[in-house]
């Protein structure tokens, strides 16, 4: 089912920071918001993700009928700290009748086994983003929001963050959408990047390297 | 909402606090009763067991102290949610507003009874130590529970409606001494005036209608009248914290 967002409006305070925006997402899509800080890609995420209400206090609810249908990763990661990383993981996720992958399989891939079981305030900015990534990731049924998920990861994790997303979108037909200041670490695999300029999203050209990078 | 329970000894380690709590309510209670005191306070309450004077004094003295402790970590559930933006998976989970709160003030509830019955139970086994076994003293530890929870869960439901409000823990702490001070104003000052039968300070402890070696003030109202204003009230607690949950959902992440 596609996702049609329609002339959303919202301000703070005096700034506009979207006009009559409109977007079209497409399952199975890995969709590329890129704007400047202060821009308001998060502000983006918190409003298709329901978190925010609009500029006429609409909450927007993409599928009404559906528990858990949006998975988000807000930029700094929402944990618990007194927490270990798979209490945490479990305690947000243990409501869930279905998840997409595994949450074992997860923390295998983003080679968090010898974390896993430390308490969150003991981790790094990476760590924490990672774990922050699998709940998002385990949470969202039709809908995956990001935002800037490669914050504090390393060049490895990056990869197999990437790996991750394609197999969401192109295996589970996922929907994502990953708002970043840096498009470089993830135009190989965004099938269309948007750009929020002057309060509205403008589609830019489809990113050569993921040809690329597909056919590796 | 057994996540929500499990988070409270996750996050304030109930059996040392509570454990330190017993272990400085039991001394100091053995000191104050300590030599012809006991003696005394038996002559005073009419109470022939030392036992149960000794079981009951000690309970005042530590649910005192974990009451502050209980408001605490009530205001701490919604506190540190806030703080670590936690809400966000409830909300984009899409779960009513009023299971959340549900949830919260259950949990809260069920911790106050967890600890209250830890805190009694451990208490009347020291007062057994100390001057040996009585029957009463099982009934007594019912109705001590009966009593400092009644107490408690009104607290804790004020706990839950101020951290909603406001972001400070000194200030959530501070309804157990405003609360305090407002029931000795009230008990003054308003009294004589016939609406104060309506106030809740006046109904949030039952001790008086049991028989406790210590025991609350006789105020002259009947039980039902001061447990239908006490539900009353805390029904009203519970729905301004929903309207604030609901009015401030968006600025809770």
């Amino acid at each position: 089912m596609n996702i049609k967002i329609r002339n959303l409006n919202k301000r703070n305070k005096s700034n506009i920071i979207f006009k009559n925006l409109n977007l079209d997402l497409e399952p199975g899509k890995i969709y590329g918001i890129l704007g400047k800080n202060g821009s308001g890609k998060t502000t983006l995420l918190k409003l298709i993700s329901g978190l925010e209400v609009d500029d006429g206090k609409h909450r927007i609810d993409l599928f009404p009928s559906d528990y858990s249908p949006v998975g988000i990763h807000l930029e700094s990661p929402k944990l618990y700290p007194f927490l270990s990383g798979r209490q945490n993981i479990s305690i947000f996720t243990s409501d869930l009748a279905t998840t997409i992958l595994e949450p074992e399989w997860l923390i295998k891939v983003f080679q968090l086994e010898a974390f896993v079981d430390k308490k969150v305030k003991t981790y790094s900015l990476g760590t924490k983003q990672k774990v922050s990534l699998i709940i998002a990731i385990l949470m969202a049924g039709k809908l995956l929001l990001l935002d800037e998920p490669t914050n504090g990861l390393d060049e490895e994790s990056v990869q197999r963050l990437k790996s991750i997303l394609l197999q969401l979108s192109k295996e589970h037909k996922l929907t994502i959408l990953i708002t970043t200041h840096d498009i470089d670490e993830l135009d190989e695999i965004v099938d269309e990047i948007w750009v929020i300029k002057n309060s509205i999203l403008e589609k830019a050209n489809i990113p050569e390297r993921k040809r690329q990078y597909m056919q590796q | 909402m057994i996540n929500e329970f499990k988070l409270y000894f996750y996050r304030h380690k109930p059996f040392l606090i509570l454990t330190a709590f017993i272990f400085v309510g039991c001394m100091m209670q053995y000191f104050i009763l300590s030599g012809e005191n006991i003696s005394s306070v038996k002559d005073v309450l009419g109470v022939s067991s030392e036992g149960l004077i000794y079981q009951n004094f000690a309970a005042d003295s530590i649910t005192f102290l974990s009451l502050v402790y209980f408001i605490y970590c009530s205001a701490s559930s919604i506190i540190n949610d806030k703080r670590n933006g936690v809400f966000m998976y409830s909300f984009v989970k899409k779960v009513p507003s009023l299971k959340i709160l549900t949830y919260k003030f259950t949990a809260a509830y069920s911790f106050v009874l967890t600890s209250n019955v830890y805190i009694i139970l451990f208490t009347s086994i020291i007062a057994l130590s100390i001057y040996g076994g009585e029957k009463e003293m099982i009934f007594n530890a019912i109705l001590l529970l009966l009593t400092k929870s009644y107490t408690a869960i009104f607290y804790v439901s004020l706990g839950i409606l101020f951290a909603l409000l406001v972001n400070n823990y000194v200030f959530v702490l501070s309804i157990f001494f405003i609360v305090e001070m407002a029931k000795i104003g009230v008990y003054s000052v308003l009294n004589k005036f016939s609406f104060s039968k309506f106030i809740v300070l006046n109904h949030i402890d039952i001790s008086y209608f049991f028989d406790l070696p210590s025991k609350g003030i006789d105020r002259g109202f009947s039980f039902p009248f001061t447990l239908l204003i006490y539900f009353v009230y805390l029904l009203l607690i519970v729905l301004m914290a929903f309207y604030t949950f609901t009015r401030k959902k968006g600025r809770l992440i």
